[in-house]
């Protein structure tokens, strides 16, 4: 990190109130490395508009959106404020100044206490405890919907790179259909084939026009959401990808792994445990607080030149012993620790059917890069020779091309579709899949 | 032992002849089947023992082009039988095949029973068997033997061949006397096999089941009596045609015409189970023979090709070589332009137009022979001799015309395509679409924008290298 970016980290974080260690640990459980702020500085929309003149990796365009993104600085200011909330209950009870002052019969009486509420500092340390669980809980809430953000950012950074090569292969297949429609175009002015045979050529140029304009559309849009996602203006600046292999990874880790790391990492998880953990401490204060209410302290009564001193007590005569409060309590335990479980049960089934979906990409994958596109080639090559004997036509010749480009569009959409489940299992399982610990599952 | 040549006949003519060719130790002037062969007999007790054996084989059907045919020792056509009215002959056919097999002797006069109709008049002859046919020749003419089981997968596969009868006596002396079979084939281009569920869709049309440029030519020389005898057991019917001659078919499967129903023409048409037996005087030159159908002399061509004809490629041809480099314009001013062009098509599959002949690409496939009728080539001295030295098109070389007999440009000797270009030690490249376009220096085609060749330099003139 160079001097400037670290200053203005520091400098970001010292501003915004958070706490190293917090930031860091958002910043791991998150999954990016953000920045909160207060306002944009002009050093970092400077650094900014520096990486998005270079083609954009995917590291940078997480990055920018850790930085910049409306939402991750929504989230990271609600931080703020449930990190002061932590310290509001962290504080200890306030004692009460009590104080009055009579006059009558040309004297004058003043009456002070100071009490303070003996409950209150008797389960402070458990309040205390609550209201870490309850900030723990928060941060890991944060850090999920910073998960989410991100693998938006990612979803839409795989789902451009896709759109824009199949943008490329449906140019070529539309230059191909505009070739073989001006061919038969001139073949009926020469006489040579029927309306028929020339209208359907026509309108092979016409569907791949269609197929163009389609996924035009769905780029534009897609880059308006990137643009979105990254925290700039559609138009600010033009996003232009690298132009980064679509390959995977040599293997993908098994589900048992994926699901050992999800229960070790997952912020939706641990903010359930730490819920659980809050909910016991409300119940156990809920608990004692069926005890009736005791202040304790010293009163100081003045009359003339007189003064007495001694202890003050105030015993609140209950009603209502805390019953209602308990069970209220005891069920939120309850909810929590079934919210946990339910949690864990989804989070499984998630994984699991998410690392199915990414053995399939992976097998799609290979299957149009080893068996379809290669067989696809040789087609085209095998009607060329077919051609040159005026065995086959060019239009058939022109056909096989096609269908290769289509091949072709195959595997960019299931390379794409492995990077989208990639992300999601990233999402699911709470954190970057160690590829270290991968198998390949026979679909290398 | 091979009593082939021991006739009584024989030994009487080669008493006299000595050690005489084959063709004047026989009563009979032996008939040549080009590209393919004769068989031999042995004698049993006066009669003459054939053995046929019916069998998988690989077969040329062009150069460098292997089928997977069904044949007879060894060959499509089966070899040609000969022998004379009167013969008693016995055949032995040893079943190869991988399903039972039987041969009919088509047009023969002959015992129901020895008819070779599988199930009608015998039992199929198992894989691994061998039964006997044996019968007395009752006729003269040509004939033909087939397959008569399983008729349409063994004879598409190619199991027919030749049944000759020579008369006791011959009316007059024929000089050569040839045997074309006519047959058509499907084979899809890349493939080996044919396919013989085909019906009418055929792509492969062949004499003596060879496809031009690998038909073997047929020799004469001037003045000699011809006799081209045609067999057709295929499925469509064949006009054959011979340039520059008259001829008189004298003979059918039924027997020979007599010279009073004779007429001159020159196309003769073959049905499907047909012969035709005609002769000609031959007259010097390098004579065509084929069949007429358009498609006949032409080897494969896909029907759904495109008509190009006048249609103009220009700024297209180039788009698709970007997408398909190796992509070039063909159709528009004929298909011409395809002969020479040197393209790599598909394996194992023949040109639709090929063979060189002295003036250049002669364009032509299938059902093409050329007859050769030359003062220097020798005089018939026997079929194996023939088959031994006669195997392609350019066999003893091209007719010699006599000065000022070849049609050429008006007013000029050499025709502007045909001028050969001066040596100047230069290297001339010119473009494989268009060899029209000669320049000195290496480029592109200013008509295709392909890269240009150099020219390989030959006697009278330049040839474009073949490129792939």
């Amino acid at each position: 990190m160079n001097p400037v970016k670290f200053t203005l980290v520091i400098g970001l974080m010292a501003a915004s109130g958070a706490l190293p260690d917090d930031l860091q640990d958002l910043s791991e459980r998150g999954g990016a490395p953000f920045k909160p702020m207060r306002e944009k500085p002009e050093q970092l929309q400077s650094e900014i508009r520096d990486r998005l003149r270079d083609s954009l990796t995917l590291d940078d365009a997480v990055r920018i959106a850790a930085w910049n993104n409306r939402d991750i600085q929504t989230v990271l200011a609600e931080m703020t404020a449930s990190r002061a909330e932590r310290r509001i209950g962290r504080m200890p009870p306030n004692p009460t100044l009590e104080a009055g002052i009579r006059f009558g019969e040309g004297e004058r009486r003043a009456d002070y206490a100071l009490t303070v509420d003996l409950s209150d500092l008797l389960f402070y340390p458990l309040k205390w405890s609550a209201a870490g669980a309850i900030f723990r809980r928060d941060k890991m809430k944060a850090a999920m919907e910073l998960r989410g953000l991100i693998a938006e950012v990612k979803t839409s950074y795989y789902r451009l790179q896709a759109q824009d090569r199949i943008h490329g292969l449906l140019v070529s297949m539309l230059e191909n259909a505009q070739t073989v429609d001006a061919l038969s175009e001139r073949q009926r002015k020469a006489g040579n084939i029927s309306s028929l045979d020339r209208a359907v050529q026509e309108e092979s140029k016409q569907n791949a026009t269609l197929a163009l304009a389609g996924i035009e559309i769905e780029l534009l849009s897609e880059r308006m959401n990137f643009a979105r996602l990254l925290g700039i203006g559609a138009s600010e600046t033009p996003i232009v990808l690298r132009e980064d292999s679509l390959e995977p990874p040599p293997g993908d880790p098994a589900p048992d792994e994926l699901i050992r790391l999800s229960v070790e990492t997952n912020p939706e998880m641990s903010a359930a445990r730490e819920d659980i953990f809050a909910a016991k401490r409300a119940s156990t204060l809920a608990n004692w607080n069926r005890l009736p209410s005791l202040r304790a302290g010293v009163a100081l009564e003045q009359e003339g030149s007189k003064s007495f001193i001694g202890p003050k007590v105030d015993l609140q005569v209950p009603l209502d012993f805390g019953w209602n409060a308990a069970a209220k309590a005891k069920a939120e335990k309850q909810a929590a620790g079934f919210r946990l479980a339910s949690i864990q049960d989804r989070t499984v089934g998630d994984i699991k059917a998410a690392a199915a979906r990414l053995s399939a990409a992976r097998k799609a994958i290979r299957y149009y890069r080893d068996e379809i596109i290669p067989l696809r080639e040789k087609v085209v090559e095998e009607t060329q020779k077919q051609y040159n004997f005026m065995l086959l036509g060019v239009y058939q010749l022109i056909q096989a091309k096609q269908n290769e480009y289509a091949a072709r569009r195959g595997l960019i959409e299931s390379q794409r579709d492995y990077w989208l489940t990639h992300t999601e299992l990233e999402r699911i399982s709470g954190g970057p899949i160690p590829h270290s610990a991968t198998h390949s599952g026979g679909a290398q | 032992m091979n009593f082939r040549n021991i006739s009584l006949t024989i030994i009487f003519s080669s008493l006299l002849a000595g050690a005489a060719p084959e063709g004047s130790r026989l009563p009979y002037t032996p008939v040549i089947t080009p590209n393919g062969s004769t068989l031999d007999f042995t004698m049993d007790k006066g009669v003459k023992v054939f053995r046929l054996t019916a069998e998988v084989i690989k077969h040329e059907i062009g150069p460098g082009m292997i089928i997977n045919a069904w044949g007879y020792n060894g060959g499509t056509p089966g070899p040609t039988i000969e022998a004379i009215e009167g013969d008693r002959v016995r055949i032995l056919v040893t079943n190869k095949l991988p399903e039972p097999t039987s041969v009919h002797w088509h047009g023969m006069l002959l015992p129901s029973g020895m008819d070779g109709v599988s199930g009608l008049s015998q039992r199929g002859i198992q894989p691994g068997e061998t039964f006997a046919y044996e019968f007395t020749l009752k006729q003269h003419g040509t004939l033909m033997y087939h397959s008569h089981g399983d008729e349409m997968v063994q004879m598409g596969m190619g199991t027919m061949g030749f049944f000759i009868i020579h008369p006791k006596k011959a009316t007059h002396k024929i000089d050569r006397d040839y045997a074309l079979f006519l047959n058509e084939w499907f084979i899809p281009p890349g493939a080996a096999t044919p396919n013989p569920s085909i019906m009418t869709d055929f792509n492969t049309f062949t004499f003596n089941s060879k496809a031009f440029p690998g038909t073997a030519p047929i020799l004469a020389r001037p003045g000699e009596r011809i006799r081209i005898r045609l067999g057709n057991v295929g499925q469509e019917d064949h006009p054959i045609h011979i340039h520059g001659h008259q001829f008189k078919v004298v003979a059918t499967d039924g027997g020979d015409i007599p010279p009073a129903a004779q007429y001159s023409e020159t196309t003769v048409l073959v049905a499907p189970g047909q012969t035709r037996d005609f002769e000609f005087t031959a007259t010097a030159g390098d004579w065509p023979l084929h069949c007429h159908r358009r498609h006949h002399p032409m080897n494969a061509m896909g029907h759904d090709f495109p008509n190009m004809i006048g249609v103009s490629q220009d700024g297209i041809e180039s788009k698709i070589r970007d997408k398909v480099p190796g992509y070039m314009a063909m159709g528009e001013k004929g298909m011409d332009e395809m002969q020479g062009m040197g393209m790599q098509g598909p394996e194992n599959t023949l040109p639709m137009m090929a063979g060189d002949g002295p003036f250049g690409p002669i364009g032509m496939g299938g059902m093409f022979t050329i007859v050769k009728v030359h003062d220097d080539i020798p005089k018939f001295t026997g079929t194996a001799d023939y088959n031994a030295k006669v195997k392609s098109p350019d066999a003893f070389g091209w007719y010699k015309n006599p000065p000022g007999t070849i049609a050429d440009t008006v007013g000029a000797g050499l025709s502007p395509a045909q001028r050969p270009v001066p040596d100047s030690g230069e290297t001339i490249y010119t473009c494989p679409m268009h060899p029209e376009v000669k320049q000195t220096k290496p480029g592109n085609c200013p008509k295709c924008g392909m890269k240009l060749v150099p020219m390989e330099k030959e006697k009278g003139g330049n040839k474009t290298h073949e490129h792939h």
